[in-house]
């Protein structure tokens, strides 16, 4: 089995905010478990691949969700001519090549299911794989990356604490205005003056975050905006389909979505 | 007789045959001396406004006034509003407008008929322009009320010409509608109080229905400032102030912002932007006004100057980060009062000026202030610059001898705010300086607004002094709905029809947001497990016996299990389904007197906090479509258990505020007779799931009874007879002292003890749902 499939051929581009990387490397350095937490689309995916790139490991990212089973993470058996044959999950995959695992949003994913990373957390490093009756030790080089989003967790879906406090933590959040700007040209195409406008608006919406929206206008709503007004929408018309009308249909929130994006256009 | 002698001098012939009610007009009027006279001075120009056929339809309604003996005042005074509206709304308007009035006349009499009249003025903005398509729909509105409540008129008037004016006619409508419903049955002095706006039911009525009044859009306008300043405003309408006219202008009053309850008098396209103009310079304000002023030895015509420049700055800053404002703002400039009399139009000419920087003004002195500013552009942060430019121009203004009135001085435009809180007024009174005066004067004038309303002072401490006074919210004693028997433990049987229940209906109280700030953070949390909830996910039933697909890990199983020689388990399939909500829930609150009782470090009593969470977990429910009831229930003694519902099953939404708010506790806690009432209304939902959940605060006690023992297990019984009806009860119990006899009457598993009252909000809305989804 080669990880080629796995490995990120080219430098992805990553403007970095503060300290991230250093914090990141050295835990890789002690094969620490991270957590990266964040409210969506800030760049922690970005990062991950960036990080990746940099230490020149295999990336397989796992995109979590509430129907996943500890199977669809570690594998199962399948059925063939032969009869039954077992098949590495995405995570199996990691721990035996030294790939860096990447579970987003891993609060989606249900409690028992969750359970199955607790010992590659610890000093054990081990993959206990039920089905088969076996153990996986995992790669030298094999991490394990999670991400999380605080402002999304509610009683119903919260890390449990003895899985929060087996990894080091991470904090993003949308960079500052400057930043940010600087990120939406570069990734939309686009000139500074409407990109500076954009990132206004953006903060704007995320005054209202815990307060009606969960959550305001991410850095990827501000560079697909962004990319609609390089497309040639009016800008007045790509903030609304790029970043009023995927976020919210309460009228009043929409309301006063619309009103900070008149009040930050010239 | 000829047309001509018939008519008199005044009237020229229209036609033929096409004015017989001016003809008929003219008989009726001319027997009366002293009122012809004055007639005929005026019909000649009533006659140019035309046409011929409104003209007709105008003398008829006049000839039904004086047929309804409207009096000679009455008469005078359509023809003199005709005169003087009747271009702008038409003769036909004036006519239907007439025909009210005689209406009004045959139901009220007289003096209301001519003040329907007189009052026709105010009702449109300054020459009649813009709001005069709807003016005889609010005619309507006060013939019906003259036909069910005469003596009402003329109040109802009063607040027509004041606060009403800028409400629909049809918000108009629905308040005078729900008038005389509340006051049906009741004296001729409360129908008067309503319609002159002196209960808070009319108040509360008239801020809901005003379709562009603040009520109806506070939410998106709290989020529209939060969006663009950052700050969670804290946003107070100011009362109706029955008859006189409000204060038109928005305030700053320390951490409050306090709005009109409806806009003012604006052309409709600006009086639909106002909050939001209004709002964003208040915004302006919060944001670049770094300190108050001090008001000092200032005249009120600098005081004026001063808060003017400050204006202009700050909005000046406020479009330097966004420019889009100047769009929300401009409008208002351009509708600004600047052709005023005395000092006050120039002072609203340099506002404009100030406003737009780019326009030259052809007057010197206004010149001279945009010039000033300009010169001051590059250092705009700084908060010396509206004192220095009001010194210089202030003396000029002076020198031109222009009298200001502090008193009837008004800022213009009008989405700006009294200019009151950015002052500090020194508090001497050994300097009594003119400015001092005027500025407490108004400030005075400000406060008198909300006596009321410790909310908007921002003093909490009022609110609790007053409480002691008024525990007396519930009906002494209400109507008794019905007896219930209780369980006698000693002896072993239930005493029949021993304890009586009456319907208590809880006042609505003059404060009208005492629990409305419930914690922030804990409301969002839980609006967001609702959004979630609601949503209605379906979930995959995996391993079943039949469903559409195969369960991939149950079929591989069931394979090997096959080729081991093992016998399969034979649910290999998956199907989905959708979370089903069929629940019926009722909250109970416990309104006895110990909830009156401070929790340990807050100024909150504990019938605050279960308010404010049993609120906010109706709320959410509300939003779930959870079909739910809110009751609360007191007791003194075996006569007299009360319980007021606070929300019906029936109602549809979230209960209004203040009907939580009139909730005062009292008195004691008869449990069992509550939980027996609870469970035969539960037992009647036809929903597959019946839930009651108490909130009480400690154990059942009642004035008549001794035996401790005693009501824990009337109340333990009546818990187990509602088991048996199907209705699941829980009870979350508040502090942790008396939690054994919770145990005992709940079950030691449907007790939920709440040691930190804090938590209680976010500890109900967990409960509830998770028992919801059980
Ligand atoms: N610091 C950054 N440098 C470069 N690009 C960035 C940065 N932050 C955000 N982006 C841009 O924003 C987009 C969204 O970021 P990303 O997908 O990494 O978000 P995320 O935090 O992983 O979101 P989610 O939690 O929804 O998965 C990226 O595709 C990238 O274009
Ligand atoms: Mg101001």
């Amino acid at each position: 089995m080669t990880m080629d499939a796995y490995r990120i051929g080219s430098e992805p581009y990553y403007r970095s905010v503060g300290d991230e990387e250093t914090v990141f490397a050295a835990a890789y350095g002690a094969r620490m478990p991270v957590m990266l937490k964040g409210p969506t689309g800030c760049g922690k995916t970005r990062f991950v691949e960036h990080m990746a790139w940099k230490l020149g490991r295999p990336l397989v990212t796992v995109a979590c969700h509430e129907d996943m089973t500890a199977a669809d993470l570690v594998g199962r058996f399948l059925l063939d001519p032969s009869g039954t044959v077992w098949h590495d999950g995405p995570l199996t995959l990691a721990v035996r090549h030294g790939a860096i695992c990447y579970l987003d949003e891993i609060v989606e994913a249900r409690q028992d299911t969750i359970v199955v990373i607790h010992p590659l957390t610890d000093q054990r490093r081990i993959l206990p794989l039920e089905k088969l009756g076996t153990v996986v030790a995992a790669h030298p080089d094999f991490q394990l990356v999670i991400s999380y989003n605080p402002g999304y967790q509610s009683v119903v879906k919260d890390l449990k604490e003895s899985t929060r406090q087996r990894f080091a933590a991470i904090d993003f959040n949308y960079p500052d205005a400057l930043i940010e700007a600087e990120i939406v040209v570069r990734e939309a195409g686009i000139g500074a003056p409407i990109a500076e406008r954009l990132v206004e608006i953006g903060r704007r919406s995320r005054n209202l975050s815990g307060h009606g929206l969960d959550e305001g206008a991410s850095t990827r709503m501000l560079i697909h905006t962004a990319r609609l007004v390089a497309g040639g929408v009016p800008i007045e018309r790509a903030c609304h389909a790029g970043l009023i009308a995927p976020i919210t249909d309460d009228p009043d929130m929409r309301q006063a979505l619309r009103a900070a994006v008149a009040a930050c256009l010239q | 007789m000829t047309l001509r002698e018939a008519a008199g001098p005044g009237l020229r012939p229209a036609g033929t045959g096409g004015d017989a009610s001016a003809r008929r007009l003219h008989e009726l009027v001319r027997p009366r001396e002293a009122l012809y006279a004055a007639f005929r001075d005026s019909w000649p120009r009533i006659e140019r406004i035309g046409p011929p056929a409104a003209l007709e339809a105008w003398s008829a309604a006049a000839a039904e006034l004086i047929n309804a003996h409207a009096g000679a005042g009455t008469l005078l005074a359509f023809a003199s509003i005709t005169e003087r509206l009747g271009r702008d709304l038409g003769l036909d308007a004036l006519a239907a407008i007439g025909r009210e009035a005689a209406e009004i006349c045959r139901h009220a009499g007289r003096r209301p008929a001519e003040a329907a009249l007189t009052v026709l003025p105010s009702l449109c903005a300054r020459g009649g322009h813009a709001f005069v398509a709807d003016v005889v729909d609010r005619y309507r509105v006060v013939t019906e009320v003259a036909r069910a409540r005469r003596g009402s008129v003329l109040p109802l008037l009063g607040v027509m010409a004041t606060v009403g004016r800028a409400m629909t006619p049809t918000a108009l409508s629905a308040w005078a509608a729900a008038g005389l419903r509340a006051t049906a049955t009741g004296s001729a002095a409360e129908a008067e109080a309503y319609f002159g706006l002196k209960t808070p039911l009319s108040r509360r009525v008239l801020a809901e229905s005003g379709g562009d009044g603040f009520a109806a859009r506070e939410r998106a306008l709290s989020a529209i400032f939060l969006a663009l300043w950052g700050i969670r405003p804290v946003i107070r309408a100011r009362d109706f102030d029955g008859g006189s006219a409000p204060v038109p202008r928005t305030g700053i009053a320390g951490q409050v912002i306090q709005v009109p309850p409806v806009p003012p008098i604006l052309p409709p396209a600006l009086a639909a932007r106002y909050y939001e103009a209004a709002l964003a310079h208040v915004g302006a304000h919060a944001r670049f006004t770094p300190r108050k002023f001090q008001a000092g030895e200032l005249k009120p015509v600098s005081i004026a100057l001063v808060s003017l420049v400050e204006d202009a700055r700050v909005e000046a800053l406020a479009m330097r980060e966004m420019p889009g404002l100047r769009r929300l703002w401009g409008p208002f400039h351009e509708a600004a009062e600047v052709e005023a009399p005395s000092s006050f139009g120039l002072i609203a000419r340099l506002g404009r000026a100030l406003f737009h920087l780019d326009r030259h003004d052809d007057d010197p002195w206004v010149e001279k202030g945009r010039r000033l500013f300009i010169e001051r552009l590059d250092r705009l942060e700084d908060p010396a610059i509206p004192r220095e430019i009001a010194n210089l121009v202030g003396n000029d203004l002076g020198q031109m001898r222009l009298p200001f009135n502090a008193k009837t001085y008004l800022v213009e435009p009008a989405y700006r705010d009294d200019n009151l809180g950015l002052w500090e007024f020194a508090d001497e009174p050994d300097h009594p300086a003119e400015a001092h005066e005027v500025a407490h004067d108004s400030v005075r004038i400000e406060r008198k607004e909300d006596p009321d309303d410790p909310d908007a002072r921002g003093d909490p401490d009022d609110a609790e002094e007053s409480e002691g006074a008024q525990s007396a919210t519930f009906a002494p004693a209400g109507p008794v709905i019905v007896r219930y028997p209780e369980w006698d433990h000693a002896a072993g049987v239930f005493r029949p029809d021993w304890v009586t229940l009456r319907e208590a209906v809880p006042a609505p109280a003059g404060t009208s947001s005492r629990y409305a700030a419930a914690d922030a953070a804990v409301a969002a949390r839980i609006e967001s497990i609702v959004r979630r909830a609601a949503i209605g996910r379906s979930v995959r039933l995996r391993r079943q016996s039949e469903g559409e697909q195969l369960d991939l890990d149950a079929a591989i199983d069931a394979a090997s299990d096959l080729r081991r020689r093992e016998t399969p388990d034979p649910r290999v399939f998956q199907r989905r389904a959708q979370r089903h909500r069929d629940l019926a829930a009722l909250l109970l609150i416990d309104a006895s007197e110990s909830t009156r009782r401070l929790v340990a470090g807050t100024r909150s009593r504990i019938i605050d906090l279960e308010v404010a969470a049993v609120r906010l977990v109706s709320g959410a429910m509300a939003m779930l479509g959870d079909s739910h009831a809110v009751w609360a229930f007191r007791s003194a003694g075996r006569d007299e258990v009360s319980i007021a519902a606070l929300k019906a099953f029936a109602e549809p939404a979230e209960p209004a505020a203040e009907r939580f708010a009139a909730l005062e506790p009292g008195l004691s806690t008869r449990l069992g007779a509550a939980l027996r009432h609870s469970t035969a209304a539960l037992a009647g939902s036809r929903s597959l799931r019946r839930l009651l959940l108490v909130v009480t605060d400690g154990q059942p006690y009642d004035i008549d009874v001794d035996d401790p023992a005693y009501l824990v297990e009337d109340a333990r019984k009546a818990v187990q007879m509602a088991r048996d009806r199907g209705v699941d009860v829980f009870c979350v119990g508040l502090g942790t002292e008396e939690s054994e006899a919770g145990k005992r009457i709940f079950g030691a598993r449907n007790y939920f003890p709440v040691a930190r009252l804090s938590d209680l909000p976010a500890k109900l809305a967990m409960l509830y749902f998770r028992l919801a989804l059980r």
